[in-house]
């Protein structure tokens, strides 16, 4: 596999009961790229990169992260997933812990990392996302937009091979999404290598590499964000984007 | 001697000695209760299985059986405990169970998104537990425990059915040689309800020294 291949998917299935989540899902992210992935819910997009850092246990079908096998049975899944940041819908930020904390936490219990050096990365994390001021509020006492910078720099500090984001402002106001984007474009600038599920398709036009678009548990078209969102070839996908499009259209977005 | 300085050399040793029960079983219980809740939560369905079942027959016992059990029947299965040690057994077991409950409730009760989130980040079950679970989970189960540490201060004036000499203890046999029930009861009545007090503003203090600033209302 080249070295610059981050991760590599092939044929991931997966299903709950009788019902069949993924069929079969195939693609890879180049270091540095920003690959999107949209399509309607219940498409599969959260169960597949839920499946990517093994929260979920695909089914059948082979995942690489930098080289090594994942889904191999006998790797660690806690080393596996401290190379993969993960940035939840729903933030998810420890309530009993200061933004800073928050941060520091993995570097200091996951990397065994002194408390003083934890501090300093944690502290320049959050500069980036530009809440360092607010390092010792507590999660309660930030609004949507913070938390989720502060998810993004917990992500961040463990300096992941790549950054998975699961639909990322689906749960903000929508006067909150920009400053999330503006921290997550500035990133995907920096080149940090990141699989994003979003809705937001401005973002996906100005830093997407490539949309995947999933329709029932497929990946059934791809290409250059530009041309997959304005000239989309398959009816679900030009279905799709069409809604999203109106719905913006109505937002003044 | 009068009776007062007689009563009170009396009294302060039986006192002490309700001071040294409690100085081991309310932390004990606490640890315990932590431990059980932490075992039936995330345990294999072995471990959880036996943290479980102890719990239901400890909540199913009268303490006072428990006691006795642990004082005179565990002797004959070649356990054995002094008096004091009997007692202070029984009561880490029976508040420890009752204590898991609240811890268990507690747990449930911490949204799971933020044991994904510690799952994402690497953490292991027992640094995803430590770290991120129990030091929530212990300041919303602080009520039920401080209720339970009350009870257990109350109680421990059963230590005096196996012979330890405890305030209760020490208090009944004084009064058996002077007969002055009303100022060696009431006397004895005060220093627990002084206990409790003591204890409830101590876990007072603790419930708002681990309050999460702008998460509960005040």
């Amino acid at each position: 596999m080249p070295d610059d291949i981050v991760l590599k998917v092939e044929d991931l299935h997966k299903s709950y009961g009788n019902i069949t989540v993924l069929k079969g899902v195939s693609f890879e992210v180049r270091r540095g790229e920003t690959k999107i992935i949209c399509g309607p819910s219940g498409s599969g997009k959260s169960t597949l990169l839920r499946c990517l850092n093994l929260i979920t246990r695909p089914d059948k079908g082979r995942i690489w992260l930098e080289g090594e096998e994942i889904t191999n049975r006998n790797v660690n899944i806690n080393k596996v997933r401290q190379k993969i940041g993960f940035v939840f819908q729903e933030f998810n930020l420890f309530n009993h812990l200061t933004a800073l904390r928050n941060v520091s936490i993995g570097l200091e219990v996951v990397k065994k990392l002194k408390k003083e050096e934890a501090r300093k990365i944690a502290l320049e994390m959050l500069r980036k996302v530009g809440l360092e001021e607010h390092a010792y509020k507590y999660p309660a006492e930030l609004s949507g937009g913070q938390k989720q910078r502060v998810a993004i720099a917990r992500a961040l500090a463990m300096n992941p091979a790549i950054i998975f984001y699961d639909e990322p402002t689906s749960a903000l106001d929508p006067q909150l999404i920009g400053e999330v984007l503006e921290v997550m474009k500035a990133l995907a600038r920096e080149k940090v290598t990141s699989i994003v599920v979003t809705h937001e398709m401005g973002f996906a036009q100005s830093v997407g590499d490539e949309i995947l678009f999933m329709y029932d548990g497929k990946i059934i078209e791809r290409g250059p964000p530009l041309e997959v969102i304005q000239n989309p070839k398959c009816e679900q996908a030009k279905r799709f984007f069409q809604k999203i499009h109106e719905l913006y259209a109505r937002q003044g977005r | 001697m009068s009776f007062w300085e007689e009563f009170i050399s009396y009294i302060l040793r039986g006192w002490i000695t309700t001071l040294e029960i409690l100085a081991i079983s309310i932390p004990l219980s606490i640890l315990l209760g932590l431990s059980l809740a932490v075992a039936r939560v995330y345990g294999n369905w072995f471990i959880s299985m036996i943290a479980g079942g102890f719990v239901v027959l400890l909540r199913g016992l009268p303490l006072v059986v428990t006691l006795l059990i642990v004082f005179f029947a565990l002797p004959k299965l070649g356990i054995y405990f002094s008096p004091f040690w009997a007692a202070v057994t029984a009561f880490i077991m029976c508040s420890g169970a009752y204590q898991s409950e609240y811890v268990r409730g507690a747990i449930r009760s911490i949204d799971v998104g933020q044991s994904l989130a510690a799952q994402a980040l690497g953490m292991n079950r027992l640094q995803e537990v430590i770290h991120i679970i129990l030091p929530q989970a212990f300041r919303r189960a602080l009520p039920g425990i401080t209720n339970e540490i009350i009870y257990l201060i109350l109680y421990s004036s059963l230590a005096y059915l196996v012979g330890v000499q405890e305030l209760f203890a020490v208090a009944k046999h004084f009064n058996s040689l002077q007969l002055r029930p009303i100022e060696i009861f009431s006397t004895t009545a005060l220093i627990y309800a002084f206990m409790a007090t003591i204890a409830t503003l101590f876990f007072r203090k603790l419930e708002e020294k681990l309050k999460i600033p702008g998460l509960e209302t005040a």
